[in-house]
């Protein structure tokens, strides 16, 4: 007799009416339960049936669920909800009962969802800054400094650092920024010395007194982070304010977009801080005679008038242009090329690149970003062991999979060297699958035909067509 | 009921924060209408490329929602909060009683009603507020602009306004405004439209393709003195070397956000304090002056949905710390 159990949802749920019928017809024995009273123990029954909308229920969380309850992911099943509003009410049972023997006739491979936990180590690319280093410390991940030369490899979930042989769960991408200046400046101003930027300034203020002096800002509109720009709004505050100075600030556009970051705008401007909406390409600068300052010339944006302030000192903010970094020098494999570019994507975890394990952290999102490395970290993820088979008399050895798996899932073992799936890696996307000329490899339970046919066509069909 | 939490809105940040916290706290949600808020009613802004609204982020939190761990009380008003040595009590209009230990504000923000902005031809046909088109770009209102030759957008329509005061800037309708007229462009390339503004305020993550967009379309840094309906088109009057008058076949006001009502009664109610704009102060990770409340999420401030997962992720590590004493 099997035993079968029915999880339903506080959303979608059936009318009881069909069991006893369903029961008595195929000699069944089906419990129906509810997500709040799920039974302690799911290893008892035969297939384990949930009703529900197939966007909840991915694979991942199907993975992930029978990981909890410690079955066989391929007696888990999702009778589609979003279907049933559609099918006819009287044939629904027919079809019901089509899906049930249907998932009962599939055989069970031997397959186990497993919990795979990275290193709790990571390794930031190609350079480690004091922030991040600071913050990841701060939630328990320990860091490794990149050595002069390394390569790197996959070891199941985690990456392999030669020449050490350290594992690292993670791989951050921290990618280095290039600062460049919109308008030039000639070599007789630079002589003045007295073109610096923001950070010397920064320095210098706590030093020294700027009594009477005359300080310009000159600040892009690109490339400038909000960081950068309330370091702006509160230097030439203090300026105005505690040495009486005179602070010019030339800009495209003002930004304060930012947490605060408007309150600390008005400050500034109220407290004298003079702001001028300048047309770059006209903005001239030259010595003065005296060597001791620079005169800048330049055109309002408002009145279009030419005018000419003789400053002291003239900070400047650069724009940042990020660098790309390419990691496929360092890794053994060719899976990775180009540069590696963030992912939106709402299936994958924040800050992910398209490759499993590698994040990208864009500056000023340390915080964000351990945040989201330390639940990587700690959770890992599920993946189902034994269900990609290699039939070792059929492969051979054309290295269609190898050069097609997306994960680098394949691997080239044994003493007959043959194709073998890792099922730490593989993600059950069926590309190895679909392209092996000798249909040696096989994703157990992967077709679509389990659902389709008994849903889509009304259990009318005894085989189907589709198939991944 | 007891709970350690209550988190009095559903939103993007009420369901990150409880999400954070289901496996620390016994927590509860109460909601007016239904989960989702604000993110939920908008659409994806992806054209042929990713576009980085971030829109899709709630589609997570959605699916999650099916494995929640806390309670969530639906359809449900609170009619209102008491404060004793016990905790915090709570009435619902059904009669219901809660008393929790905390409490969180995650009550968000509207969008501005353009009604109000008659000024700038609000309700006249043809003008259209950012809002609305986010929330018909699901239902496809970008092929409604077919035969739209020429289209304005109007940006910081009520926001930055010392007079009205809502002088602060609403940080998501340049981003927003940018992405719908790659939209625009996308679909009906011959469309000329222009961009009147203050600043473009483009910070954050993604910038680099949203200067992209910016420099597609016409940028004229000025605000629009009156929209008036001459023959069918909109007439729009603005100064640049003199006063100049421009027709349009449609136009978009971009209108940032206004605290909800729900943030203005239940602040008041607790006594919180407020900043100048209306929305519930907060002293740095979701502190606000009453001890035992935090808030989170555009109850306090203008932002976006990322920002406000990141806001509501940190606010949750810090009312755990705060509660372990």
């Amino acid at each position: 007799m099997n035993k079968l159990l029915w999880l339903e949802n506080e959303a979608f749920s059936f009318p009881d009416f069909w069991i006893e019928e369903m029961e008595r017809d195929n000699g069944w024995k089906i419990e129906v339960k509810n997500w709040g009273n799920k039974p302690d123990n799911f290893t008892e029954y035969d297939r384990i049936f949930i009703l529900g909308d197939s966007f909840s229920f991915t694979q991942e969380k199907i993975s992930s669920l029978s990981e909890e309850w410690e079955v066989n992911p391929l007696k888990v099943r999702v009778f589609p909800a979003e279907e049933v509003k559609i099918i006819f009410p009287k044939s629904f049972l027919s079809i019901l009962e089509k899906f049930i023997i249907q998932s009962l006739s599939q055989p069970l491979f031997p397959v186990e969802a497993r919990r795979v936990v990275p290193e709790n180590r990571v390794l930031v690319l190609p350079q480690l800054s004091p922030a991040l280093e600071q913050t990841l410390k701060k939630r328990g991940i320990d860091t490794i400094v990149p050595p002069s030369s390394f390569s790197l490899q996959r070891e199941g979930i985690n990456f392999r650092l030669y020449p050490s042989g350290d594992n690292v769960g993670a791989i951050i991408i921290s990618p280095l920024e290039e600062k460049k200046f919109p308008i030039s400046f000639s070599s007789s101003v630079q002589d003045t010395r007295k073109l610096v930027d923001i950070e010397f300034m920064e320095k210098e203020i706590e030093k020294r007194d700027f009594r009477k002096e005359t300080i310009g800002f000159i600040i892009p509109k690109k490339g400038v982070t909000e960081k950068e720009w309330r370091k702006a709004f509160h230097l030439s505050q203090t300026l105005v304010e505690r040495d009486k100075a005179e602070v010019f600030i030339l800009v495209e556009e003002v930004l304060v977009a930012g947490e605060n970051l408007e309150k600390e705008y008005r400050k500034a401007r109220s407290s004298g801080v003079i702001f001028e909406k300048v047309d770059f390409s006209k903005l001239g600068t030259r010595p003065t005679l005296d060597m001791r300052g620079i005169e800048v010339e330049f055109a309002t944006e408002r009145d279009k008038l030419k005018r000419e302030v003789k400053v002291d000192w003239l900070v400047l903010l650069p724009e940042r242009n990020i660098l790309p970094f390419k990691l496929a020098p360092f890794f053994c494999g060719d899976k990775i090329e180009g540069e590696i570019l963030p992912l939106e994507n709402p299936n994958v975890l924040p800050f992910s690149s398209g490759i499993e394990g590698i994040f990208l952290c864009p500056s000023e999102k340390e915080e964000e970003l351990s945040l989201v490395i330390k639940k990587y970290l700690t959770e890992g993820v599920v993946r189902e062991i034994g269900r990609g088979e290699v039939d070792e008399e059929k492969c051979v050895l054309c290295l269609t999979c190898l050069r097609t798996c997306p994960w680098e899932a394949i691997e080239i073992e044994g003493e007959r060297k043959k194709a073998r799936i890792n099922g730490e890696r593989c993600h059950l996307c069926g590309l190895c699958a679909s392209f092996c000329p000798a249909h040696a490899i096989e994703i157990k339970g992967l077709s679509l035909e389990n659902w389709v046919s008994a849903v889509s066509l009304g259990g009318k069909n005894e085989s189907s067509s589709f198939r991944l | 009921m007891n709970y350690d939490l209550v988190i009095m809105g559903g939103g993007v940040a009420g369901l990150t924060l409880a999400q954070t916290l289901q496996d620390k706290l016994e927590v509860l949600v109460v909601e007016e209408s239904s989960p989702g808020g604000m993110a939920s009613k908008l659409g994806c802004k992806a054209t042929d490329e990713c576009l980085s609204c971030g829109v899709c982020r709630f589609i997570n939190i959605e699916r999650e929602l099916c494995f929640k761990k806390f309670d969530i009380w639906e359809g449900r008003k609170i009619t209102s909060v008491d404060k004793s040595d016990r905790g915090f009590h709570l009435k619902t209009e059904k009669g219901e009683k809660v008393t929790s230990q905390l409490l969180a504000v995650a009550t968000g923000a509207s969008p501005l009603e353009i009604k109000n902005l008659s000024r700038w031809g609000g309700g006249l046909p043809r003008v259209y507020s950012g809002w609305d088109i986010e929330r018909g770009l699901n239902e496809g209102i970008i092929s409604s602009f077919r035969d739209c030759s020429s289209l304005a957008f109007i940006q910081c329509a009520g926001s930055r306004n010392f007079k009205e005061k809502r002088g602060y800037c609403s940080q998501v309708c340049c981003r927003y405004a940018l992405r719908i007229a790659e939209n625009l462009k996308f679909s009906f390339p011959q469309m000329n439209i222009d961009f009147y503004y203050m600043d473009l305020q483009i910070l954050g993550k993604k910038k680099e393709k949203l200067w992209k967009i910016a420099d597609k379309i016409n940028l004229i840094r000025h605000l629009p003195y009156e929209v008036k309906e001459e023959g069918g088109k909109l007439s729009l009057v603005f100064e640049e070397q003199g006063v100049e008058r421009k027709s349009y076949d449609a136009l978009v006001l971009s209108v940032g956000m206004v605290p909800s009502s729900g943030t203005k009664e239940i602040g008041k109610w607790l006594g919180l304090n407020f900043d100048s704009t209306g929305f519930i102060k907060s002293y740095g990770l979701g502190h606000t002056s009453c001890e035992g409340v935090f808030v989170c999420g555009t109850a306090c401030g203008p932002k976006d949905i990322e920002t406000t997962q990141e806001e509501a992720q940190k606010v949750g590590e810090e009312i755990w710390r705060v509660r372990r004493g």
